[in-house]
């Protein structure tokens, strides 16, 4: 007797859909039509090991940054076959790091916070920055007057960026989560005009502070970017953040999680806010197993860039954030962990696992 | 130290001095069962004599490199720092600093303890096959069957889950079902595999229905039983060597206890300052019920922890939940050792598998058949590293243990003859551990 299945075998063997009946395997997307952007020129730089972290150098093609290895190594894009200038920074990972004038600033899992002078290639000061908790990311103000950091001690850190003083304690994100296990401070951003610094934490909640005061002056929170399952795991968290151009919205990315050992079956997600307002004006979750771990709006236009870091994205797309999709991707191959638009907008740096691109668009 | 030839090829007939009062008292602790501590000569009396083991099992494969045997500043090392503990020459992840302080107390640490390579209770079984003729006890089976105090009001064997993924249950197999756990889970039966979301993890503390149902009065339910083990023991007539019939009517034989035992279970009978000292996740909570088993007698319990399978995310997720384990395992060992326990109890940690050294793209690690694992505690010898890996951690670079191996050494230092033999169904004699196994003697006291 021939069973159902064995029907339903039978036909997808014969129709060559026996890995989509499956679900083995996945149908290929639609191509995007082509998007705003032209790419005028794709550079690849030499790195060894995985880049963490990358501020480009105005004016210039090219960047530094932090790796896995603990090293700082200067990328120069514009001669993709140079070995790139690299000195020991970190006994650990490079997590972020922050150009303030000459003044380079990096934070590394080692708890340290750094000063280089970045002529000379040598050491300034050195903070225990965060009570020897990881310290995650750096940022500086636009004006480079000023350094933020943030570690798992939850606290948010304001520093002069020339003495290395410590200017604020910003302190008002929960150091547990509710089901009572430590939270991670994993990100900040300062404001374009340099009056507010935000925040954001595992629990996918970003804190406004107003520089000058240090006053907390907004509170937003993203719920989908944390869930807390059955099998005891908390997971996800704002990974990374960023102000519109005009200040007034804040976007939050990371991930909706699926299972959440494996990454599969887990959307990126960017939620942005008025935060002002605490009103949500975006949630726009992509269907690729991974973490949007890092985001820039574009200076001019209603577009905002975010690079997939985990799973099977491995691209930066481009969303216009008046249609609500994605417009345009740039695909990397490789996972992404950070990302850099320079001022102009006419270059787009992308670091990850083993890689380092940078991309010369034009509209 | 070498064990006595058997008369007849059957440990059951082989009865010792020691083994005879040994017995006996564990009858009288038995038997009085959960009024020990109410009268302390016997409490004291327990404490001295009858041996148990917690195991904390942590399932999915906990990261060997974010615990017991970190390589920072190498390429498999992840980015966490190592720290040194109160071993001297031995450091730790710095995400256990707790146990980084106390370990040579009461410790000691296995680095080269071979593994599985998948999600099974292979590790669980000693490596022995789940299909054939003979179906093999799990460890915690063997352990309870020999520590077990003959009459006993409380249960033998406890296993807890606080989560709905892979637990990997015990089974006593051939031994009987006598043996088989109480298994407390999240939804109080068998749970299905990942993936499986819940918003909330499910506490449980107790064994579900552990209580008379509405209606039914504790006089009523005694006269049922007592007719239940009557006509019972009539048709038990004839049939006294028939395991499954044994296994039945012990089953109901011992719900009074299970019953009687429910305060056990009730972490409300703790103190506030107690509560808080474990911790208010579900792992700490169960510990604490644990201990209050182990305090009452039950010879075997095991606490389960995952899920630790971080193909992704393996650095958030063990940045979360090693602090966890660093913290209830010292207070865990702290409170057993204040309590005059921890001389009779061994606390060991084991899992299916450890991670690979290789960091995939998702920022995690796999599946590696190789792991640490730890005794703390009765039988063992503080203090005692045994076994390394390579610079990277790719590798065991000496004394590889097998399953066969850690079993016997559990097993010696709780006071088991690691080959004494039961008989299977068909009449056959199977060690607890293979033909020839040899303990760790350098971990063994």
């Amino acid at each position: 007797m021939i069973t159902r299945s064995l029907w339903t075998l039978i036909l997808c063997l014969a129709t060559g859909t026996f890995a989509f009946a499956q679900g083995k395997e996945k149908k290929p997307a639609p191509p995007l039509p082509p998007g705003p952007l032209t790419v005028k020129a794709t550079q690849e730089a030499k790195v060894s090991g995985d880049i963490l972290c990358v501020v480009p150098i105005p004016g210039t093609g090219k960047a530094y940054a932090g790796g896995s290895k603990g090293k700082i190594s200067l990328l120069d894009f514009d001669n993709p076959k140079s070995t790139p200038d690299t000195w020991d920074a970190h006994v650990s990972y490079v997590s972020g790091l922050a150009l303030a004038g000459k003044v380079l600033v990096s934070a590394g899992s080692d708890h340290k916070l750094i000063w280089w002078n970045t002529e000379t290639k040598e050491k300034i000061r050195e903070i225990v920055a965060h009570d020897k908790k990881w310290i995650r990311g750096v940022a500086s103000s636009p004006d480079g007057k000023l350094v933020a950091s943030v570690g798992d001690d939850m606290v948010c850190r304001l520093w002069d960026a020339g003495s290395g003083k410590r200017v604020h304690d910003l302190v008002g994100h929960d150091k547990l989560i509710p089901q009572t296990f430590v939270s991670k401070l994993y990100c900040c951003r300062f404001s374009a005009d340099g009056k507010y610094l935000a925040s954001g934490d595992q629990t996918g909640t970003a804190i406004v502070w107003e520089v000058a005061s240090g006053k907390q002056v907004g509170k937003v929170r993203a719920p989908h970017l944390m869930q807390f399952d059955g099998n005891g795991h908390s997971y996800g968290g704002c990974r990374a953040l960023a102000f519109s151009p005009d200040g007034s919205h804040l976007a939050l990315v990371g991930n909706i999680a699926g299972d959440t050992s494996t990454i599969l079956g887990s959307k990126a997600l960017v939620h942005i806010f008025d935060w002002k307002a605490d009103k949500e004006t975006h949630y726009l979750p992509v269907k690729i197993n991974g973490f949007f771990e890092s985001v820039q709006y574009h200076p001019k236009e209603p577009w905002l860039f975010a690079g997939c870091g985990a799973g099977d994205g491995k691209k930066v797309v481009l969303f216009d954030l008046d249609k609500k999709a994605i417009v345009q991707e740039f695909p990397v191959g490789r996972p992404i962990l950070d990302i850099a638009l320079n001022a102009s907008a006419d270059a787009l740096v992308a670091v990850g696992r083993t890689k380092a691109l940078r991309w010369q668009l034009s509209k | 130290m070498t064990f006595r030839k058997k008369t007849c090829g059957s440990s059951e007939h082989f009865v010792d001095r020691r083994a005879f009062l040994g017995a006996a008292g564990a009858f009288l602790g038995g038997a009085y069962g959960l009024n020990a501590f109410a009268q302390p000569a016997l409490g004291q009396q327990l404490q001295r004599d009858q041996k148990r083991v917690l195991m904390i099992f942590l399932n999915g494969g906990m990261s060997q490199y974010e615990s017991w045997d970190p390589k920072p500043g190498t390429t498999t090392g992840g980015p966490f720092q190592s720290i040194p503990t109160s071993i001297p020459g031995y450091r730790i992840s710095e995400l256990m600093p707790r146990m980084a302080a106390c370990l040579h107390r009461h410790t000691a640490v296995i680095r080269s303890q071979l593994a599985v390579s998948d999600h099974n209770d292979a590790t669980i079984f000693g490596g022995k096959p789940k299909t054939g003729p003979v179906r093999y006890p799990s460890l915690g089976s063997m352990i309870a069957k020999e520590l077990a105090s003959p009459n006993s009001q409380v249960p033998h064997h406890v296993m807890f889950t606080n989560y709905p993924g892979a637990n990997y249950f015990e089974n006593a197999g051939f031994l009987g079902a006598t043996w088989n756990p109480i298994n407390i889970t999240p939804n109080g039966s068998r749970p299905v595999m990942p993936p499986f979301m819940f918003s909330e993890p499910i506490l449980r503390l107790a064994p579900p229905a552990n209580t008379l149902p509405p209606g039914l009065s504790d006089a009523d339910h005694r006269e049922r039983e007592a007719l239940r083990a009557e006509l019972g023991s009539r048709f038990g007539v004839g049939r006294e060597r028939d395991g499954v019939l044994l296994s039945h009517g012990g089953a109901y034989g011992r719900v009074r206890g299970l019953m009687e035992s429910a305060r056990l279970f009730d972490i409300g009978q703790e103190s506030a300052s107690m509560r808080a000292r474990y911790g208010s996740t579900p792992f700490g909570q169960q510990m604490l019920v644990a201990r209050r088993l182990i305090e009452a007698g039950v010879p075997y319990v095991r606490v389960n922890r995952g899920w630790w399978d971080h193909h992704g995310q393996n650095f958030e997720f063990h940045q979360e939940m090693v602090p966890e384990l660093d913290h209830v395992m010292s207070v865990l060992l702290e409170d057993l050792q204040e309590r005059g326990l921890l001389r009779n109890t061994l606390v060991a940690t084991f899992s299916e598998m450890g991670r690979t050294p290789s960091i995939n793209d998702n920022n995690g690690r796999d599946h590696f058949p190789r792991m640490s694992v730890t005794l703390s505690g009765c039988g063992v010898r503080p203090g005692v590293v045994y076994g390394s890996t390579n610079n990277d951690g790719t590798n065991i670079a000496n004394n590889p243990v097998s399953l066969q191996q850690f079993f016997a050494t559990v097993m010696r230092a709780v006071g088991i003859d690691h080959q004494k033999e039961n008989l299977n169904t068909d009449g056959r004699p199977v060690p607890l551990t293979d033909y020839g196994t040899q303990p760790i003697a350098e971990v063994l006291a």
